[in-house]
């Protein structure tokens, strides 16, 4: 573990915690078209109510201001490794199942769960930077969507889009918050019992 | 939201049969955890047909079928399509439906009375395929086989339909499946590698979607009837001396096919920059090099060159004709003279107009000796003797022929155009004399 006398790895993080926001904000807006094309292609109405989706990690925090600095970073790996697999289960079931024909469509998606892949990936890299290891992490099986429903299908691919959207501006806030943190406490790391 | 769907997948119901369609009711089933299930889940009908939906509602929520609403793709569908089946299910009765409004299928939702979602049905409406027609192909340097189809005479099924092209050798062989349908766009198919030659194939293409199957008729094919190739290639446009109305375009047999192209025509099209009109040259023939004549002085042109490779291995049929190449651009070299101006003071072309006038004087000098009465016919027999000489040295190459004869006149015109006048100057002087 490397203190912030001995190396540069302030400046790295804060160097990492800039491109993990500058990629949320890519990925925001990314999503933000791709929930337009999405709602547009599934005859669905964007108010409509998902409060029967469950599955997809929620971005609302109960408790946001108890949080370590550790934790918020795990709290968003996690959840960018959960839309790694569920963005996947969305892009086959479109492929196979709802819009075979739209490979332009599927490609937008695609782009997005690649960019979800390296958001997760930069937050790993965060977490070992600052000294909390990497959580181990085995990728889900995707569910078999053989027992979904199509109208489901459709309504859980919305879900995951908006949730995702929402996460994004979750991350930015909170890696502003570990980047102000760092800062002020000069390292961060090692600082796994500190709250903020 | 784990449940199964409990229904079968509805049967399709054809227009001409309403009342039976309206009948349909689907027997339901459902796991405690789901709030509803509707049947039938997810059925595809052909459009114009009528479809009873119903909804029936998890006891546990204790809601009542008069709790529930309707929508079908976000707007409420009318009470008055409604019937209460039972203190729990509530149905709704949709007649003549048109085709799918996307291609995910139209959603049919029931809600609670707030507006929650219990269950929701994609109902997927249209018409089965027709069969695919108008296959046509092509094989690139003989080495593989992209064919084209239309999707049929109505074409738009409102389903997804699935097309499959497919080919046999005619007397053997069994039937392969084309992998490749992104290659040459929509309704195409490419096969790389692993034809014959010399042996007809067969070939058609199967349509199928949710509401069934249609066959193309077979198309009989052999590849070296078929063959087009890659556009010629280095092409070069050059000027021909100081001809200002003409310039030089030569290129390269393709290479791919240059040791088969014994007949191979070609075909040349040009346009002048500020223009996107081309005029084509299609006389060509079979060499590679053609002469354009008749052009503007002091102009920019864009010519493109492009080959038929037919009468491969004896092949009978017209060939396809490849691609044109990229445009190469040349200027034909400006001309001093401008139209209605003659100076002739002016400028270095004045030595081949006092050439000219030399040649004028020497044949005024054999052909009027002794001719006191130099007249405008004395002149005009010149010109006459002028341009003989002229269309003599402007014959281009054969296969421009066509080119050739059309640029002759005004070629003449130019060249003559300045000694005319001085000409004119000099012998109607002389007769005034």
């Amino acid at each position: 573990m490397a203190s912030s006398e001995q190396s540069p790895a302030p400046l790295q993080h804060r160097s990492l915690c800039s491109r993990v926001i500058l990629l949320a904000r890519k990925i925001r807006s990314d999503v933000a078209s791709l929930l337009e094309s999405y709602v547009e292609r599934q005859g669905l109405d964007r108010t409509i109510s998902l409060d029967s989706v469950d599955g997809v990690p929620a971005a609302a925090m109960e408790q946001g201001g108890e949080l370590t600095v550790a934790e918020r970073l795990d709290a968003n790996l996690q959840a960018y490794r959960a839309f790694q697999v569920l963005l996947g289960e969305v892009l086959e079931e479109q492929r196979s199942h709802l819009t075979p024909l739209d490979t332009d469509f599927h490609a937008s998606i695609q782009s997005v769960l690649l960019q979800v892949v390296a958001l997760a990936c930069q937050l790993g890299e965060l977490l070992a930077l600052l000294g909390h290891g990497r959580p181990a992490w085995e990728a889900a099986s995707p569910e078999d969507p053989g027992h979904r429903s199509l109208f489901e299908m459709k309504l859980r691919g919305l879900k995951v889009l908006q949730e995702l959207a929402h996460w994004t501006v979750r991350s930015v806030r909170d890696l502003r918050q570990v980047a102000k943190h760092s800062q002020g406490s000069g390292a961060a790391h090692g600082g796994q019992a500190q709250k903020e | 939201m784990p449940y199964q769907n409990p229904a079968p997948q509805a049967a399709a119901t054809k227009r001409s049969s309403p009342v039976r369609d309206c009948s349909l009711i689907f027997l339901f089933f459902f796991f405690a955890a789901d709030p509803a299930v509707i049947s039938p889940q997810d059925p595809t009908l052909v459009i114009g047909s009528s479809l009873i939906a119903a909804c029936s509602v998890n006891s546990d929520l204790h809601l009542k079928a008069e709790d529930l609403y309707w929508t079908l793709n976000g707007r409420r569908l009318p009470p008055e399509s409604y019937k209460v089946l039972n203190g729990t299910t509530l149905s709704v009765a949709l007649a003549n439906l048109n085709g799918s409004r996307q291609q995910s299928g139209d959603n049919l939702v029931c809600h609670s009375r707030d507006g929650s979602i219990l269950a929701g049905s994609c109902l997927y409406v249209g018409l089965p395929p027709e069969k695919p027609v108008n296959i046509t192909c092509w094989s690139k340097n003989m080495k593989d086989l992209t064919c084209k189809w239309a999707p049929g005479t109505e074409g738009e099924t409102y389903l997804h339909t699935n097309y499959t092209l497919k080919y046999k050798l005619r007397w053997y062989g069994r039937d392969n499946t084309c992998q490749e349908y992104r290659t040459a766009g929509q309704y195409s198919c490419h096969i790389p590698k692993d034809l014959a030659l010399f042996t007809p194939y067969e070939i058609w293409v199967e349509a199928s979607n949710r509401l069934g199957v249609a066959v193309s008729e077979v198309v009989m094919l052999d590849i070296l009837d078929v063959v087009t190739t890659d556009p010629p290639a280095d092409v070069t446009v050059s000027r021909v001396g100081d001809l200002e109305d003409q310039l030089s375009v030569r290129w390269s047999s393709p290479p791919a096919l240059k040791d088969f192209l014994f007949q191979a025509k070609y075909q040349i099209q040009y346009r002048v920059e500020d223009s996107s009109e081309w005029k084509v040259v299609d006389d060509v023939g079979n060499q590679t090099s053609c002469r354009l004549a008749g052009l503007r002085p002091g102009t920019v042109y864009f010519v493109q060159v492009r080959c038929n490779p037919f009468g491969i291995y004896g092949s009978k049929k017209a060939g396809i004709w490849s691609d044109w190449s990229n445009p190469t651009a040349a200027s034909t070299p400006r001309s001093d003279r401008l139209p209605g101006v003659c100076d002739p003071k002016s400028g270095e072309h004045n030595t081949t107009l006092r050439r000219e006038l030399k040649q004028f004087f020497g044949w005024v000098k054999k052909h009027a000796y002794g001719c006191s009465n130099l007249s405008i016919k004395l002149y005009d027999q010149w010109r006459v003797w002028l341009q003989k000489s002229h269309k003599t040295r402007n014959q281009v190459g054969e296969g421009c022929s066509a080119a050739g004869r059309a640029g002759a006149g005004g070629h003449i015109w130019l060249r003559g155009y300045c000694l005319w006048k001085l000409g004119c100057a000099f012998v109607l002087g002389a007769a005034r004399r």
